[in-house]
């Protein structure tokens, strides 16, 4: 985990309260707490000016969807995210998954599900329940991005698509 | 509760939404301003420059403050390399800013990628010229070293700050690389002009390097330039490389005078000599100190003055004045060898009018005309013609003559035009028959060869005079020795201590065909005037002969009338036979002897044939052999009348006998006898003698008989002698008989033997009784 990683996913605000979707009472100070995260690390991450994704929930809050982005030789490519809150959340990590690159790259479970890293389970299962959603971007997605997309590229398996959707840059 | 719960999560989600939303787009990242600034760069819409991590920007003003700051830190100088590092910029960046900075600022310039600004070369002049003020002397390849700067640039620095701060500088002349203060230069001045003062001899300039302790290329700087200013006290010779000596004026002066004083004490200077205490070109040299004053004459070894060459003059013509010779070699000094001598002997007599009739021997003896006359009419006097009777008497002259002559028609038979090589082998062989002479001359020829090749051409010439005469006058009258013998009596040249086998030698080469010469037309007149001697003693020899023929053949007539006194016949024709053998025989060999001109022993009748033979005349060669023949015949009357003939044809008169000349003539003969009589003491003999005399005694004629005919006569005398005289001889006759048969071994012999040496003096006495009567 490098320090850059170290030092955002420190910014980002630890969650007390443990409870899954079935908890009907705790979950929504979970969802609370999740959202409060997640606005934190966008307002790092737009402070910084490295805002790389979107996320948006259904009502209950137990499936997630949105995109991210990831900028590689002044370009950006651009995939989708979805992943479901797991029944035994947040003792376990949901599982983020990029639908577009499903078979492109050794990293991935079937239906799209990224391959974590061997620091992450560890370091997730002594964290539950400070670690939420936010983090599990952080340091699941983020790192991933930044390790398989150049290579992905470099392989050509992923071309630029110029977005309809203009780029703030 | 929950209701609200979920509100709030509505709530929150929006806010999420909005968060997301709102922000995003508010902030410029770094990689976007790289970006834009590259942009802007290659638009060259700004000029600015990127560090060498690419975190920062840089616009070249700022940039070159900072260069300038940097400089300014490090003292003036500044490595560009160094500065990009520093700086953090590209270094070509820092080139191009750095010419930027120099165009900007004339007292900046970049030398060998390294900036120096005007303080830092003035650090540098100072720094010079304090090393300069401390050892007087830098080198700018040392010091190019030290500061790490190029060697032109130090010379600029040199030269641009010389007189403002670096004092008393001076370049070397010879080594550009060099400078010295003036005050150096002066101290070095002053220990090369003592150490020169200090010389006397001729010296290495590199042992007067070593001694002052100056490096070699200043210290010949230092001495150019007093050479210039003409402070040093003698010269250097050229130089070459850095082996030259320096020669103080102090030895110059005492050389030439040394030359000088030498000079006027000796009249000559020898070469070898000047060389020799370090004057490389003496010829030169002596034309400079000497000749002003002196008419020099430069010769092989050395330069003879005047004043030897007038007293060599002067000397000659004392030689010639008191008609001796003289060796120059004696007066002059030993160091002119014998060629030098000669020329200058050559000059002296060129020189001299009274001197003409000079001759040189062996380069260096001055011989005048009078010496070698009165030499010539010694050898002339004393041996030639002693030697030349002598030649002309023993007849090896007329045999030379003779050889000669027919030489001379052999070689007129020969072709004139015979190879030389011919020639000289024809003339060795005629010289080996000469003998000694030939030898001599291949001798001579030997030791002239050691004369050297410079007379060579006077030795040819020699050769011809040597070889010339005897070609035609071969004939040795005087040899060498003998013309040494004379040469060496003379007075001068026993008083010296020369050795002068050389010159007599030479003389003796000069005498000996002038002498030989002289010496043939001598033996000329002598073997003439011999010649006309020997004609009239042969006339003599001619009539003596002819007197001993006709002594004989009255001789020979006296015995004939003697024989008739016989009266036995066959005694009478033995006694012819006798006769003939024995007068006949003298007469006839006188007769021969008359006409051979030769005094031969006639033993066999071959050498008459001889004679006869050759005898030209017909008449003489017909009476020659009737008496020949009439000698081995028996009569006396036909070999007389022979000899009557050969008389006739040889012009020999024959003059009648008269009685007193007959009488005369048996008188001698008897008196002879007498006197044979009186020596010997041997009986028969005695009886023999006596019986002849007694004979002739009785009958007035002399009778020619053997011992065997003493019994005949004994005979004759029985009648005519008166018996007391007779008798005493026929005792005598007995005993010598008795004594002739007995052996010595007989008694009787002893006793007759007595007996006749008692009766030989009264034989004696009576036949000299008898006589007297």
């Amino acid at each position: 985990m490098d320090d850059s990683t170290k030092k955002t996913l420190s910014s980002i605000p630890l969650l007390k309260t443990k409870a899954g979707p079935r908890d009907k009472d705790l979950w929504p100070q979970r969802l609370k707490e999740e959202y409060q995260a997640l606005i934190q690390y966008v307002k790092n991450n737009k402070d910084a000016d490295q805002d790389w994704f979107r996320l948006e929930s259904n009502s209950d809050g137990t499936r997630w969807f949105g995109k991210c982005w990831y900028f590689y030789n002044q370009m950006k490519y651009e995939f989708d995210i979805e992943f479901d809150i797991p029944v035994t959340f947040p003792v376990t990590a949901p599982e983020i998954a990029l639908p577009e690159l499903d078979g492109k790259t050794a990293k991935m479970y079937r239906g799209g599900k990224i391959c974590l890293s061997d620091h992450f389970k560890p370091l997730w299962a002594k964290n539950v329940p400070k670690f939420g959603i936010a983090h599990a971007m952080a340091l699941g997605l983020g790192p991933w991005l930044a390790v398989e997309v150049p290579d992905l590229i470099g392989k050509g398996l992923i071309q630029y698509k110029e977005k309809s959707e203009g780029e703030k840059s | 509760m929950s209701s609200f719960d979920w509100e709030e999560v509505k709530r929150l989600a929006a806010d999420f939404q909005r968060t997301q939303f709102s922000s995003a787009a508010q902030k410029l990242s770094e990689r976007n301003c790289v970006e834009i600034i590259t942009k802007l760069t290659q638009l060259k819409l700004l000029d600015v420059v990127f560090t060498n991590d690419g975190k920062s920007y840089i616009t070249p003003k700022y940039l070159i403050k900072e260069i300038k700051d940097e400089l300014y830190v490090h003292n003036g100088r500044a490595n560009l390399i160094d500065l990009a590092k520093s700086l953090n910029v590209d270094a070509s960046v820092i080139t191009s800013l750095a010419h930027e900075v120099v165009k900007e600022d004339s007292s900046v310039r970049v030398i060998l990628g390294q900036l120096i600004d005007h303080s830092y070369v003035i650090n540098v002049a100072e720094e010079i010229n304090d090393r300069l003020q401390q050892h007087g002397l830098i080198n700018v390849s040392e010091l190019a070293r030290t500061f790490d700067l190029p060697a032109d640039f130090i010379h600029s620095i040199i030269k641009e700050n010389s007189g403002r701060i670096i004092r008393g500088v001076k370049q070397d002349k010879q080594d550009v690389q060099t400078y010295y203060t003036e005050n150096y230069l002066n101290r070095y001045k002053s220990i090369v002009k003592g150490a020169l003062a200090a010389i006397t001899r001729p010296t290495q300039i590199s042992t007067i390097i070593s001694h002052c302790g100056i490096k070699e290329n200043v210290f010949f700087s230092i001495i150019d330039s007093l050479i210039e200013s003409k402070q040093v006290p003698g010269i250097v010779t050229e130089r070459c490389g850095s082996v030259c000596s320096y020669i103080p004026q102090i030895y110059i002066k005492s050389q030439t005078e040394w030359v000088k004083n030498f000079f006027t004490q000796n009249g000559y200077l020898e070469y070898d000599a000047l060389s020799r205490s370090g004057i490389n070109d003496p010829k030169s040299f002596i034309e400079k100190s000497v000749q002003s004053q002196e008419n020099l004459q430069y010769l092989k070894n050395c330069a003879i003055g005047q004043g030897l060459l007038d007293q060599i003059e002067a000397s000659v013509e004392e030689a010639v004045a008191s008609q001796s010779w003289i060796n120059i070699l004696s007066i002059l000094p030993t160091v002119i060898d014998a060629e030098d001598a000669e020329i200058i002997l050559q000059k002296t007599v060129k020189g001299n009018r009274n001197l003409s009739s000079v001759q040189i021997f062996n380069q260096v003896y001055a011989v005048s005309e009078a010496f070698l006359n009165t030499l010539y009419s010694r050898i002339a006097d004393q041996i030639m013609p002693e030697n030349v009777n002598q030649a002309v008497n023993s007849g090896t002259y007329e045999q030379y003559i003779i050889e000669s002559k027919v030489s001379s028609v052999a070689s007129d038979g020969d072709k004139r035009e015979l190879s030389r090589k011919e020639e000289r082998k024809k003339r060795t062989t005629v010289g080996k028959s000469g003998g000694g002479t030939q030898g001599r001359e291949t001798k001579t020829k030997v030791t002239k060869k050691k004369y050297g090749q410079k007379s060579s051409h006077k030795i040819d010439s020699d050769e011809e005079e040597l070889v010339k005469p005897k070609s035609f006058s071969s004939f040795e009258f005087v040899s060498y020795e003998e013309i040494q013998n004379v040469i060496q009596s003379d007075k001068s040249f026993q008083d010296e201590d020369f050795d002068h086998s050389e010159f007599i030698e030479n003389l003796q080469l000069h005498y000996y065909p002038l002498i030989n010469k002289a010496a043939l037309t001598l033996a000329q007149s002598v073997y003439e005037a011999r010649q006309a001697n020997i004609n009239s003693s042969k006339r003599k020899l001619n009539a003596e002969l002819q007197d001993n023929i006709i002594s004989l053949y009255q001789d020979f007539k006296l015995y004939q009338r003697a024989i008739k006194e016989f009266n036995d016949e066959d005694c009478q024709s033995q006694l012819n036979k006798y006769l003939l053998k024995s007068t006949g025989t003298q007469l006839t060999n006188a007769c021969f002897t008359f006409i051979s001109d030769k005094c031969e022993d006639f033993t066999s009748p071959k050498s008459y044939q001889k004679i006869i033979t050759s005898v030209d005349n017909k008449e003489v060669k017909d009476a020659f052999t009737k008496l020949q023949k009439a000698m081995n015949g028996s009569s006396i009357e036909e070999f007389v009348s022979s000899v009557d003939d050969v008389l006739s044809v040889l012009n020999i008169m024959m003059k009648k006998m008269d009685k007193k000349k007959e009488k005369a003539l048996l008188e001698s003969h008897k008196q002879a006898l007498l006197n044979k009589l009186e020596e010997t003491d041997d009986p028969p003999l005695v009886l023999h003698l006596a019986s002849l005399i007694l004979f002739q005694n009785v009958t007035q004629n002399m009778v020619n008989a053997s011992g065997r005919f003493v019994t005949n006569i004994l005979g004759v005398l029985e009648k005519r002698l008166p018996a007391e005289d007779y008798q005493p001889v026929h005792q005598y006759h007995t005993l010598v008989l008795k004594f002739f048969k007995l052996s010595e071994d007989d008694e009787e012999y002893a006793s007759i033997n007595g007996e006749l040496k008692e009766n030989t003096p009264l034989l004696k006495q009576k036949v000299s009784c008898v006589t007297k009567k």
